[in-house]
C-alpha cells in the first residue's frame, strides 16, 4: 500500500492553521507548514487512519501547544530586525571608511558652514526636517515598491519587508519629533561646539537614511532572491 | 531521556556541527537527525530549533534557499564560511569545557 501523502488542499489548509495562529507572514509560514506535513506523513507510516485534523493536533503540540507558533514567529522578527540592523550598520559604516568618509566629512563641513552662516538655526532644522519626512514619503510610496519589486504571494505579506518598512517608519518618527520639539523654541544659535556637533548629528542622518532608502532595497532584493527567487519580478 | 538543560547551551553547536557535516538540511529534518544520532535521548524541540536557526541565519552562519519538493515549498539551510569558522572555536570551546568538567568531577580519573 502507498504511504499516505497530503493533498494540496490540506497544504492549504495548513497555511490558513498557521495565519490563525498568529503566525501571518510568507516566509515564516513556509517552513512551519512543511515541517506540519512532514510531521503529519510520518504519524501517518505508523497510524494511517488517523484523520488529518487530530494529526495536525497531534503535531502542533510538539512546538508547545497554541503558543508555540506565536513564539517562534516573535524569535523570527527578532532575528530579522538583527539581520536588518546588522545590514544597514554595515553599509554606513562604509561612509565613516576611506573613500567614503571624503562624503561624510564634506556633508559635515558644509552643514557647519550653514549652521554659521545662518542667524537663526531655526530655519535649517526646518528645512532638513522638511526633507527628511519629503524624502520619506517619497521612498515609501514611489521608490521602495518600484525599486525592491516583489511579488507578494496572495493573502500573504514578507516579515522582512515589514521589517524594514518598520525600520524606517520608526527613523521617520523621532525626526518628526524632533522637528515638533524645535517648533517649541522661537529662536536658537549654537555655540561653536555645538554647532559641530548638530553638523555632525545631521550629517550621520543624512547617511543613515540616504543607506536606507538606496542601499536596503537591493539588500533585500538579494535575500528574496535568494530565499524565494519565485516572487522577484525581472 | 538525558537531561535537556545540560544540552541547551550547545544547541548552536550541534545545529552548525550537523549542518557541516550532512550539507544542507531543513528543520524537521535536522530534528529527526539528531534523534536518531542520539538514539532518542535528545531531541530538539521545534520551539528551540527554530529561533536557534534564524538566529544563526541573521548572524550570517547559515544561509537559506527554498526549494519545491511535491505540492509544497522546503527551506533548506546551509553552513557558510563563518559558521564553518565558528564550528571550529564552538568544537574547541567544547572540548576544553569537557576536559575542565572532567577534571573537577573526577579529580583522580586519568584522561586517556
Amino acid at each position: 500500500m502507498s504511504e499516505r501523502k497530503l493533498t494540496e488542499e490540506q497544504i492549504d489548509d495548513l497555511y490558513e492553521f498557521c495565519y490563525f495562529s498568529l503566525v501571518p507572514y510568507y516566509d515564516v509560514q513556509v517552513e512551519l507548514v512543511d515541517h506540519l506535513a512532514s510531521a503529519i506523513e510520518d504519524l501517518w507510516k505508523t497510524k494511517p487512519e488517523t484523520p488529518f485534523e487530530e494529526a495536525v493536533h497531534i503535531v502542533q503540540e510538539q512546538f508547545g501547544g497554541e503558543l508555540g507558533f506565536y513564539n517562534i514567529r516573535k524569535q523570527k522578527e527578532k532575528a530579522m530586525k538583527r539581520k536588518y540592523r546588522k545590514l544597514l550598520l554595515h553599509i554606513v559604516a562604509e561612509f565613516y571608511k576611506v573613500p567614503k568618509i571624503m562624503i561624510t566629512l564634506v556633508l559635515s563641513i558644509g552643514l557647519y558652514l550653514a549652521l554659521k552662516s545662518t542667524p537663526n538655526d531655526q530655519w535649517l532644522f526646518i528645512a532638513a526636517t522638511a526633507l527628511f519626512i519629503g524624502a520619506s514619503f517619497f521612498h515609501r510610496f514611489y521608490f521602495f515598491p518600484r525599486h525592491i519589486r516583489i511579488e507578494t504571494p496572495e493573502k500573504h505579506y514578507f516579515l522582512f519587508d515589514d521589517v524594514a518598512n518598520r525600520g524606517v517608519h520608526l527613523k521617520t518618527g523621532i525626526i518628526f519629533s524632533g522637528a515638533l520639539l524645535n517648533l517649541s523654541t522661537h529662536h536658537c544659535n549654537f555655540s561653536q561646539t555645538g554647532s559641530i556637533i548638530m553638523a555632525a548629528s545631521i550629517s550621520f542622518l543624512i547617511v543613515l537614511f540616504y543607506c536606507d532608502y538606496f542601499f536596503i532595497p537591493g539588500k533585500m532584493r538579494e535575500h528574496f532572491q535568494d530565499q524565494f527567487p519565485q516572487f522577484v519580478k525581472a | 531521556m538525558g537531561s535537556n538543560q545540560l544540552y541547551k547551551g550547545s544547541l548552536a553547536t550541534i545545529i552548525l556541527k550537523l549542518l557541516e557535516e550532512k550539507g544542507r538540511m531543513y528543520g524537521y529534518q535536522i530534528t529527526q537527525e539528531v534523534k536518531a544520532i542520539s538514539a532518542g535521548e535528545f531531541v530538539i524541540t521545534e520551539g528551540a530549533l527554530y529561533p536557534m536557526l534564524h538566529k544563526l541565519e541573521a548572524d550570517g552562519m547559515l544561509t537559506v534557499e527554498t526549494e519545491m519538493i511535491g505540492n509544497r515549498m522546503r527551506k533548506y539551510y546551509s553552513i557558510t564560511h563563518d559558521g564553518k569558522k565558528e564550528v571550529v572555536d564552538r568544537m574547541a570551546e567544547m572540548e576544553a569545557f569537557i576536559r575542565h568538567m572532567q577534571t573537577l568531577l573526577n579529580p583522580n580519573i586519568e584522561l586517556a
